[in-house]
């Protein structure tokens, strides 16, 4: 999957809880922090960041909400359920 | 959204009227009696309501979610703040006199602050564990500098004659723990001020704008009224009386919402 598109994923899905800022400003730190650079993402690359918003989701909005804002991630990339 | 909407409603409707109520007392004392009422009605029930709201927020979350702790220690604190409060209530409603200082209400003022000191940085331990941005090296260098020279500040002008007086030990033994108290409960909520403004945009940017600024009002007003007082300057205590209903409106607020988007379908 494309790195842009799955940072454009995640901004719209947890961006009306945390606000679009902080949505794009943290997907893209985590992709800094595993180094993950331009171009395509690897499923294992996915699902490390995919981990990490959701760490970050658990504790504000808590396991329920952010499963489904997850399942909702996924479903938009059209993929299979990669996070843990 | 019908939650956020109706907590939105009420509570700036609240705010007009605490302000319309509080802000003539400054110039006349003539509506002093109404102003208790209103007052106090107020301040019971949005702490109510702030403490029931804050206890559902931390059942919604999972038990093995570490930020349950925070919101426990939050709703345990907002619970004695509104048995504190009630205790106030009584003296001026019931009674229809002022309440003693120290009175039993101060041996739930104490105890909730502290509980409301120790979730303010559960909150910060836990959200920056999850990687959030809440404060640089830096950033928490000048936050403590500041709050430093405030107690510092506060020790010279308040404490020192505050515990020189001859006012029974316990009074002045509160009179100094109450600021200080605030003045550590000021560092976690200028941490999570910067993690705040960062959500802008977001729903939880109103449960986070809303807690932060009724805890600034809080440590606001109990630092202010330990200066007032020792001033002399009792006109004033209607702005402080204002400050603290504002706090516990916002406080509120932020609760109700944060339930909102817990539950929200």
């Amino acid at each position: 999957v494309e790195r842009d598109r799955v940072l454009r994923t995640i901004e719209e899905t947890i961006g009306p809880f945390i606000g679009h800022h902080m949505a794009k400003a943290s997907t893209q730190l985590h992709c800094q922090k595993l180094g993950i650079g331009e171009g395509a993402m690897s499923a294992a690359q996915l699902r490390a960041v995919l981990d990490a918003i959701g760490r970050g989701m658990f504790v504000l909005v808590g396991k329920e909400k952010t499963t489904e804002l997850l399942r909702r991630i996924e479903m938009t990339l059209g993929i299979e359920e990669v996070h843990a | 959204v019908r939650v956020e909407r109706t907590i939105g409603t009420l509570s700036t409707a609240a705010l007009l009227i605490l302000a319309a109520t509080f802000l003539p007392l400054l110039f006349s004392a003539k509506l002093q009696g109404l102003s208790i009422w209103i007052g106090a009605t107020f301040k019971l029930g949005f702490l109510l309501l702030a403490a029931l709201f804050a206890t559902l927020s931390c059942s919604s979350f999972e038990k093995s979610n570490p930020v349950r702790r925070a919101w426990l220690l939050m709703a345990a604190g907002l619970w004695m703040y509104w048995m504190a409060q009630s205790v106030l209530a009584f003296y001026q409603l019931a009674l229809d006199a002022r309440a003693p200082f120290p009175s039993i209400a101060d041996a739930f003022f104490v105890p909730a602050t502290v509980l409301l000191v120790s979730s303010l940085f559960s909150f910060v331990r836990v959200y920056k564990q999850v990687g959030f941005q809440i404060a640089r090296r830096g950033d928490v260098s000048v936050v403590v500098a500041f709050a430093a020279v405030l107690l510092a500040a506060f020790l010279v002008v308040v404490g020192r004659p505050v515990l020189a007086s001859d006012a029974p030990v316990t009074e002045r033994l509160l009179n100094v723990a109450y600021p200080v108290l605030d003045c550590f409960l000021f560092v976690p909520v200028v941490l999570l001020l910067r993690m705040a403004m960062g959500m802008r945009g977001g729903s939880l940017w109103k449960v986070w704008t809303a807690l932060l600024a009724g805890f600034l009002l809080l440590a606001a007003g109990d630092i202010l009224f330990a200066f007032f007082t020792t001033l002399g300057k009792t006109g004033l205590e209607p702005l402080l009386d204002l400050a603290f209903a504002l706090s516990y409106v916002l406080i509120a607020k932020a609760a109700v919402t944060q339930y909102g988007i817990l539950t929200a379908r």
